[in-house]
């Protein structure tokens, strides 16, 4: 039987990433995955990143520019830890065997509030 | 808050205009791009050029100087310090580290514990140091470059800095050392990866935005002072 939802006042507060891409090579979510795992479970250990629960929420279309594929993402992770993952994921540099560079857009505390601000700034709502 | 990066590594036109476009989009407002001693006078025509493309985006020439002798060192510094607005010293020998801590016409100490076992720098270079104003490079390149063991001996060295700074105060400043675009990164993210080893947050805006900035104005106002407090004021 699946446990019942935690009630609202339970839950753990939230901070979402709004992240972007950069990569030589066109990137799936998987990869963004494992990428945000290793980093943070490279730089900041296993105890440490019990703490974090990173998730990758959603990811756009890519887009590209020159040789460079761009792709915007959003990261959700737990209330407080936020510049610890931020850190973490400034600090990948190579993914399978491919230059990467992730720069985190903006902190904040809704996915609407994110993708508006961060993601697709100058659509109008 | 303005931000700036001090050590982009140069190599050609193109190049050099794609790194700053980047550091640009990336929120800094100012950067220098180092080229070597050796090939420092060919590149003068492209920082005109550069500088002619971006307005309201502070472009710096910088030399990087790399040296085998304290001698050598000092002269090479005497012949770049009118032409360059920024000079770098690439440090790691001991002999090295020293001079450029005790000339006051350098600029920047970069990695002072490159190839080195320990930091390259203790008590009595950060005081010569902060006496002649010399900053302390913290690369992050290096960092973001690395991994396992290397890395944790880097942030080790870094730690070692950081302790020193806290007693003889000379200015420390945080640059990328960037040859490519997927080198840099954005001021907040610095912020965010320098706080994982225990600086604290004013320390770390200081070293990307204060300390570059009055670098760079001081060496504006270098060639009108006779002495250090002493200044030609024109009529």
């Amino acid at each position: 039987m699946k446990l019942k939802i935690l009630p609202s006042s339970l839950r753990e507060p939230q901070r979402y990433l709004a992240i972007e891409i950069i990569s030589e090579k066109p990137l799936e979510k998987n990869d963004i995955v494992s990428m945000t795992w290793n980093a943070c479970l490279r730089l900041h250990g296993e105890c440490e990143t019990s703490k974090f629960r990173p998730w990758v929420i959603k990811t756009w279309q890519t887009i590209k520019e020159d040789q460079r594929y761009n792709i915007r993402c959003i990261i959700r992770c737990r209330r407080g830890e936020e510049e610890k993952v931020r850190a973490a994921l400034s600090s990948i540099s190579q993914y399978d065997n491919m230059r990467v560079a992730v720069h985190t857009l903006g902190i904040s505390g809704t996915i609407r509030s994110a993708t508006q601000k961060f993601i697709k700034p100058n659509k109008k709502k | 808050m303005r931000f700036y990066d001090l050590h982009l590594k140069g190599r050609n036109f193109q190049e050099d205009h794609q790194l700053l476009k980047e550091a640009q989009r990336l929120g800094y407002s100012g950067a220098s791009i180092t080229y070597p001693d050796k090939s420092y006078e060919n590149a003068l025509e492209t920082f005109k050029r550069l500088r002619r493309e971006f307005r309201g985006f502070e472009v710096a020439r910088g030399v990087s100087i790399s040296a085998e002798t304290p001698r050598q060192l000092k002269r090479k510094v005497q012949r770049f310090r009118e032409k360059a607005d920024v000079i770098l010293v690439e440090g790691g020998d001991a002999k090295i580290n020293r001079a450029a801590c005790e000339d006051i016409k350098v600029d920047i100490l970069s990695k002072p514990y490159k190839g080195r076992r320990d930091p390259g720098i203790n008590h009595i270079l950060a005081r010569t140091a902060a006496e002649n104003n010399v900053a302390i490079e913290l690369n992050t390149g290096d960092i973001i470059n690395s991994y396992l063991k290397v890395r944790v001996k880097i942030f080790e060295y870094l730690r070692e800095i950081i302790k020193l700074q806290r007693k003889f105060k000379f200015p420390i400043i945080i640059a990328s050392g960037a040859t490519t675009t997927y080198d840099l990164r954005t001021p907040r993210d610095l912020i965010a990866l320098f706080k994982c080893i225990n600086i604290k947050e004013e320390k770390i805006i200081e070293a990307l935005s204060t300390i570059p900035e009055s670098i760079l104005k001081f060496n504006k106002e270098r060639d009108s002072m006779i002495i250090i407090g002493v200044k030609k004021l024109e009529k």
